[in-house]
């Protein structure tokens, strides 16, 4: 009677862990790649192993998402408390002609989270936004004082520490909604 | 020849004068009360930029429609307004030329809609510094507006 229960109560601790890590499915989105860092140096995904990782792609002359984003994220970081440092935010830029390393080291330092800034030629900024199903155009605007705009994906992309795309978060996702994705994707990898 | 500058005549005519420049002031430059600002607030610009969105909200009490067509500010090189829109998931920015207020109701300038963007600031601000722009409409008349900056 005793070796059935024990086997119930393994079966059904073994069903929930599946289940936990079932709702949490590997994407076939992203991959590894390499670009230039803020600091002007070479950044390879791969050396984030072990964190969570946050991706968005935007630019910093970009007037609402990004900002509101990057603020979104500032709370994020708040909110999950010790976890924080195992987060790691990157900020790839689609406007690499303007957002420079200094640029985007400058402009990020305006935000309270862990941000790297990641620019490249466009040939690899081109090849991660498609890594990642992103998309980005560069708009000309002659009838304004800017030369042009960059209409830009908003999805926000959650890997895991093994590096592996867990969740894509729209716009609209909440704070709350953020915090508690990272929190399972930090769970999942314990 | 009568000596213009002497006399209780040229006080009377000197008060004409001013009446009538400030009249014609007046036509040119008149300030609406009929359609208000309100709520104003702007984004103090990032550390590498002279630049900044504004949003509010503007309320036309008439009952006739109007139209903002254009936003000057004098704290700034330039100042145009913008419409951010979501299309298949991508977020554009469209410069536009005309914002309507219907009678009775109002235009709202938030993020992700529409916004006023400023360029080249000429101090840089911090939270709680206000800004002033000037709406004009399509009758000729101007709406004031003062946002204060928040991070």
């Amino acid at each position: 009677m005793r070796g059935w229960l024990i086997t119930l109560v393994v079966l059904a601790a073994i069903t929930l862990v599946s289940c936990h890590q079932a709702q949490l499915p590997v994407l076939s989105t992203g991959g590894d790649f390499a670009l230039t860092d803020h600091n002007g140096q070479r950044f390879e995904l791969s050396s984030l192993r072990g964190k969570a990782v946050l991706i968005f792609f935007g630019y910093t002359s970009c007037p609402d998402v990004c900002p509101t984003t990057l603020s979104k994220l500032s709370s994020v970081y708040k909110d999950l408390g010790n976890e924080a440092s195992r987060v790691k935010t990157l900020y790839i830029t689609v406007d690499p002609d303007r957002d420079t390393p200094a640029v985007l080291k400058a402009d990020l330092g305006y935000f309270d989270l862990d941000a790297l800034g990641l620019t490249g030629t466009k040939p690899e900024i081109d090849k991660v936004v498609a890594l990642y199903g992103a998309s980005y155009e560069i708009i000309p605007t002659p009838q304004s004082v800017e030369k042009y705009t960059v209409a830009h994906s908003t999805t926000l992309y959650a890997l895991d520490p093994a590096g592996r795309t867990r969740i894509l978060f729209p716009y609209e996702a909440t704070v709350n909604d953020i915090v508690k994705g990272l929190k399972a994707i930090l769970a999942s990898s314990t | 020849m009568k000596n213009v500058m002497h006399g209780r005549g040229f006080v009377r005519r000197l008060l004409w004068a001013s009446a009538l420049g400030l009249f014609l002031s007046g036509v040119l430059y008149a300030q609406t009360s009929d359609v208000i600002a309100r709520n104003a607030w702007a984004r103090v610009p990032l550390p590498s930029k002279m630049d900044a969105a504004l949003y509010l909200v503007v309320e036309n009490h008439t009952s006739q429609r109007r139209a903002i067509v254009s936003v000057s500010c004098d704290s700034a090189a330039a100042a145009e307004m913008h419409q951010m829109q979501m299309v298949k998931m991508s977020m554009v920015m469209t410069p536009v030329s005309k914002v309507n207020l219907p009678a009775r109701g109002k235009a709202t300038f938030d993020p992700n809609g529409y916004h006023i963007m400023v360029y080249g600031l000429k101090m840089r601000p911090s939270p709680g510094d206000t800004i002033k722009v000037a709406l004009k409409l399509d009758d000729g008349t101007t709406v004031p507006v003062e946002a204060t900056f928040r991070k």
